[in-house]
């Protein structure tokens, strides 16, 4: 009870302060950190032309170095505003603020070589993805974290301002004010994501100036950074579009579309290529998108944004606040929350970027995964040499993502497992089916009834409300499913034993519009890796994380563009993200319609 | 004088502790005291058997209003006991629907509950339909250099916050106690050398100045809902700015310490928190800084109630009905709540203003986004602390309002219910100082066509 009740305040630490902690991919384990020979580091302010005496950036890729000054497509000052909408077009794409976890990614690569401590802005309440716009209304709360996180960020900047101001261009260190202005000019483009306008560098600059005249060089460059971190072109991923396509879509201007590839696919800022060829305005053609996309999926940054989608996909981090008996459970520690998290990720880094072959059906069913001591004793394999070494789980008790201890323990209680949370999760995130939870008055856990004789069994406990016809309706598809997950206890390790009694693992699909029988999590997951509904599903996912506002009607014709792609590519998780970055809704935005 | 007298008070009330950061204020402050708004949201409704009372035997068939003042302790039901000593300046409301609620879809009751106990509104695409009632009367009370209103929870939210701005809009509160209190009392430089640090500080109002100019510029090129979201930011950076360049409410009051957080376990963590957030509020509302609070209570730890290991609301919560050790769980959950609502009472009680204390200003609402932890939208317990609602009264309404709900089948569908909850935000909206004549939905509809009007005041609150 004591060390229970010790290891849920830990837990909860980590939820009510989960803002407060690093993000897990972001302050420690930067992905390019982690290339074969060990020695490449991440590029240096990768915006900033290199000085002398500078250590060597990156190699820019194909593209020449950007000029300095102003970059070629500098978009026209003050383009007219847009006629007013009614509500009876098409869901407009809406405006998006970048979530918690894309700022972060996002003051790490236009400060890569500063050390930054992550910032604080919550991404707010809801049920959808974090970057769901009904998350995003603007509060008092949010704007003063922001704010207090770009005094800090810029803190961090003027702090390192020897990594800067050699390598301004032209500036002369001895003219503070054209130093200012030298910098607003070279990192202004890099953080607004965009060429700045006329107006833009007179205001920062005049800015700067004030600062400058009332304070010091120091204070007046943290200031005008502090500014440029809380401007609306930073914070938010404002598209205007460019050119009317046809009466119904407008194209995306190139800095949009660059800004839409980074963000989905790297869930950061764009890089320096994917800036050149927004001033080419080489960002308009699917072949151009598309080249520079698979570009994007084979940098190491990919792997954060496929794994921030599946984070929220499968609430991964559910399992880091669940409590179980420590009586029954005396092996469930933090260390092996934190574990079970961590295997989480590594199975699908695997599986779409390592020894996988990036199918949704190998997601579904593969033995392949990275364990440590205590998960290696959790799912019954020998310790590995070294933690997170690779091994193969055993085949008749494992196969992906529906037999990670992080699913099958999120959805149990304290002693028991649950086969109706499991049997909704299966169906809300793999066949987009979620049934209503039971709404009033109805009794939703397994009684024990006095008058009764006590269950034997887990699945005779639960089998109890499906004798109710009322309750049938709903349940003979939730526990179809669930049921056939009773072979994996509430900490996700694998029985053939519950109380003394044999484990029945039959389940169906019969009522879940999948159809057919099976036995266990194998044989689960090998009907939802052939079944085209889990196919469908899963570009809706992706289809809804990408757009962040939720599904509507007109959305369809993008679903099943984008699924029927994905189909035909085997069900290659990287070619549905090529999909949609190729079709029509991720290219243009709807046009406003006059009324 | 005045500061002395609020320290005795103060340790009378047993307030004195670690934990205590009341701002002290000279009496002669505010001309005449603002009237506030507090919502104080907890989750699972209550066991209502235990909760109800029925003073002097009146039965469940007339409304009837009693006086709660002459209650004794044993009188007062096992969840309210806690409150007895706060009687003089309570309402108990008994018999409200979520008659909004009963008439949505049929979906998930904590979900649809959260999404409409305070705003009584039906649902938008799985969203709030509207403003929460804060919100609503947030926005007409409002003044510049006051916060519109403060969102506080105790550890986290549930089913996606209670607290939304407008349709499909949530507002996500802060959680943590010390981000609380540094938006409220900003340090400020007062010496004589500044350091960067202290200009950076000092400039803060230059840069916002910047920033809001900027969502100037950017806002009138987009439409629509994006346009207002920019125009908005724009706004709560002018408020910021304005706050921070004239902290004018800070003159009544001086600057209170910061919360002493501690919890070394889930029971007292939540406990730390939830103390430290009623301070704030005190502090906030003493010193004028808003009027307008909602403090999202999260679930409670099965310490706090006494029970043993278990999901308290998978086991208990859901059980209640057909088990009586969860029932006592849930009594012991709703008793709880109580104490805190009672801890909450008692610090704004503690502050003298005008004739009478702060608390005598307040309506301050002890309310849940269920009825019950079986997922009932009805009997709504609702309980109402201050001054600004006639206290001292408990108050039946009987059911016979039909029940709109499509779920007739449900095994605990009632044919009749009582009256709508949107009555009662119209009359503590009045209440508190803003012009409502409904909240939500003004209608809704049975099955068969039965018109059920949702509009204008609670007479019996009268």
């Amino acid at each position: 009870m004591r060390t229970t009740t010790a290891l849920v305040a830990a837990a909860l630490t980590v939820v009510v302060f989960s803002t407060a902690c690093p993000p897990s991919s972001t302050a420690s384990s930067d992905p390019r950190s982690k290339t074969p020979n060990g020695e490449k580091r991440p590029p240096l302010l990768p915006w900033l032309p290199i000085g002398p005496g500078d250590p060597p950036a990156e190699p820019p890729g194909d593209s020449p170095d950007p000029p300095p000054g102003d970059p070629p497509g500098d978009p026209p000052e003050d383009p007219p505003p847009p006629p007013p909408t009614t509500s009876l077009g098409a869901p407009s794409a809406p405006l998006r603020r970048l979530t918690q976890e894309e700022l972060n990614h996002t003051l790490r690569d236009l400060f890569s070589g500063i050390a930054l401590a992550p910032v604080v802005v919550s991404d707010g309440d809801g049920k959808g993805y974090e970057g769901d716009v009904v998350r995003q209304t603007p509060s008092d709360l949010a704007v003063e974290q922001v704010r207090v996180a770009a005094v800090a960020v810029a803190a961090a900047v003027v702090a390192h301002q020897d990594l800067l101001l050699p390598r301004l261009p032209s500036a002369d260190r001895e003219d503070q004010r054209a130093l200012g202005h030298e910098l607003i000019a070279t990192l202004g483009p890099r953080a607004l994501r965009r060429p700045l306008q006329e107006r833009e560098l007179d205001a920062y600059g005049a800015f700067f100036d004030a600062r400058l005249a009332a304070d010091n060089f120091d204070v007046a460059l943290q200031l005008t950074i502090a500014a440029l971190l809380q401007s609306p072109s930073f914070l938010y991923r404002i598209e205007l579009g460019a050119d009317p396509v046809d009466d119904d879509r407008t194209a995306l201007g190139s800095y949009e579309m660059a800004n839409r590839l980074s963000y989905l696919l790297w869930a950061s800022m764009p890089d320096e290529d994917l800036f050149a060829a927004a001033d080419a305005n080489a960002l308009g053609t699917p072949p151009e998108i598309e080249a520079q996309a698979r570009r994007l999926l084979a940098d190491p940054r990919a792997q954060d944004a496929v794994l921030s989608f599946h984070r929220q996909w499968l609430d991964y981090d559910d399992v880091l606040t669940a409590s179980r008996d420590a009586a029954t459970y005396p092996a469930w520690t933090e260390e092996l929350r934190q574990s079970i998290r961590t295997e989480a990720d590594k199975l699908i880094a695997e599986a779409v970027f390592g020894s996988g072959d990036g199918r949704l059906r190998s997601l579904l069913t593969t033995t392949t995964t990275r364990v440590n001591r205590s998960l290696a004793e959790l799912y019954g394999v020998p310790p590995p040499a070294n933690d997170w070494d690779l091994v193969q789980l055993p085949t008749q008790e494992r196969a992906g993502v529906i037999t990670q201890a992080a699913f099958l323990a999120s959805r149990s209680h304290a002693v028991f497992p649950s086969p109706v949370l499991r049997g909704v999760y299966v169906l809300d995130r793999f066949l987009c089916a979620a049934p209503p939870t039971p709404s009033s008055a109805v009794n939703t856990t397994p009684p024990v009834e006095a008058d009764v004789p006590a269950p034997t069994t887990n699945r005779q406990r639960y089998a109890r409300h499906s004798a109710d016809p009322f309750c049938q309706a709903c349940h003979a598809g939730i526990d179809g499913i669930g049921m056939g997950l009773e072979g994996y206890d509430a900490t996700g390790r694998f029985r053939t034993v519950d109380n003394g009694f044999p484990v029945d693992d039959s389940g169906s699909l019969e009522d879940s519009g999948i159809g057919g029988s099976f036995r266990g999590g194998p044989g689960l997951a090998t009907l939802l890796a052939g079944s085209d509904i889990v196919n469908e599903c899963v570009a809706r996912q992706w289809l809804t994380y990408t757009r962040g506002r939720t599904e509507d009607d007109v959305d369809w014709p993008a679903i099943d563009d984008v699924t029927a792609q994905f189909r035909a590519a085997d069900g290659d998780l990287r070619e549905l993200l090529v999909a949609i970055v190729k079709s029509s809704s991720f290219r243009f935005l709807p046009r406003q319609v006059n009324p | 004088m005045m500061r002395s007298n609020r320290r005795r008070l103060l340790a009378a009330a047993g307030l004195l502790g670690g934990s205590l950061f009341l701002p002290s204020r000279v009496r002669a402050g505010l001309p005449r005291a603002p009237k506030r708004l507090v919502i104080f949201f907890t989750q699972h409704g209550t066991v209502y058997g235990n909760w109800r009372m029925r003073p002097g035997g009146v039965g469940d068939t007339a409304d009837f209003s009693a006086d709660l003042t002459s209650l004794t302790l044993g009188e007062f039901s096992e969840v309210l006991q806690p409150l007895h000593a706060l009687r003089r300046k309570l309402v108990v409301v008994d018999g409200l629907a979520m008659t909004s609620v009963e008439a949505d879809v049929i979906g998930n009751g904590h979900d649809l509950g959260t999404r409409g106990a305070l705003t009584c509104a039906q649902l938008v695409n799985g969203n709030a339909g509207g403003p929460s009632i804060d919100q609503i009367v947030a926005r007409q009370i409002r003044a510049q250099g006051r916060l519109d209103s403060l969102e506080l929870a105790v550890v986290g939210t549930r089913n996606g916050g209670a607290v939304w701005r407008d349709v499909g809009q949530s507002i996500s509160p802060d959680r943590n106690p010390n981000n609380v209190y540094d938006r409220l009392f900003p340090t400020s430089f007062v010496g004589s050398t500044p350091t960067n640090a202290d200009r950076v500080a000092a400039a803060q109002g230059s840069v916002l100045d910047l920033v809001k100019r900027e969502y100037d510029a950017v806002a009138p090129r987009l439409s629509g809902a994006d346009r207002q979201k920019l125009e908005l930011h724009r706004d709560l950076v002018f408020d910021i700015e304005t706050r921070l360049q004239s902290p004018a409410p800070m003159n009544q009051c001086s600057r209170p310490s910061s919360p002493q957080l501690n919890g070394s376990d889930d029971a007292s963590f939540y406990e730390s928190r939830a103390e430290a957030m009623f301070g704030l509020t005190t502090a906030a509302l003493a010193c004028d800084l808003t009027r307008v609070v909602t403090i999202q209570m999260d679930q409670l730890n099965n310490e706090q109630i006494g029970a043993p290991p278990g999901d308290v609301h998978a086991d208990f919560a859901h059980q209640q009905e057909n088990d009586a050790f969860a029932r006592q769980m849930m009594t012991n959950y709703g008793a709880c709540h109580a104490r805190q609502f009672a801890s909450l009472l008692e610090r704004l009680d503690a502050v003298p203003e005008g004739e009478g204390t702060l608390l005598d200003s307040c309506a301050v609402l002890w309310v849940s986004e269920l009825a019950d932890g079986i997922h009932n939208y009805r009997p709504w317990p609702v309980v109402i602390g201050g001054g600004l609602v006639r206290p001292g009264r408990y108050i039946y309404l009987k059911a016979d309002v039909p029940n709109p709900s499509r779920a007739t089948n449900f095994p605990n569908f009632t044919p009749t219910i009582g009256p709508a909850h949107n009555k009662l935000w119209v009359s503590v909206g009045r209440a508190v100082g803003a012009d409502l004549s409904s909240v939500g939905v003004t209608e809704v509809f049975t099955p068969n066509g039965t018109r059920i009007d949702c509009s204008g005041p609670l007479e019996a609150l009268a």
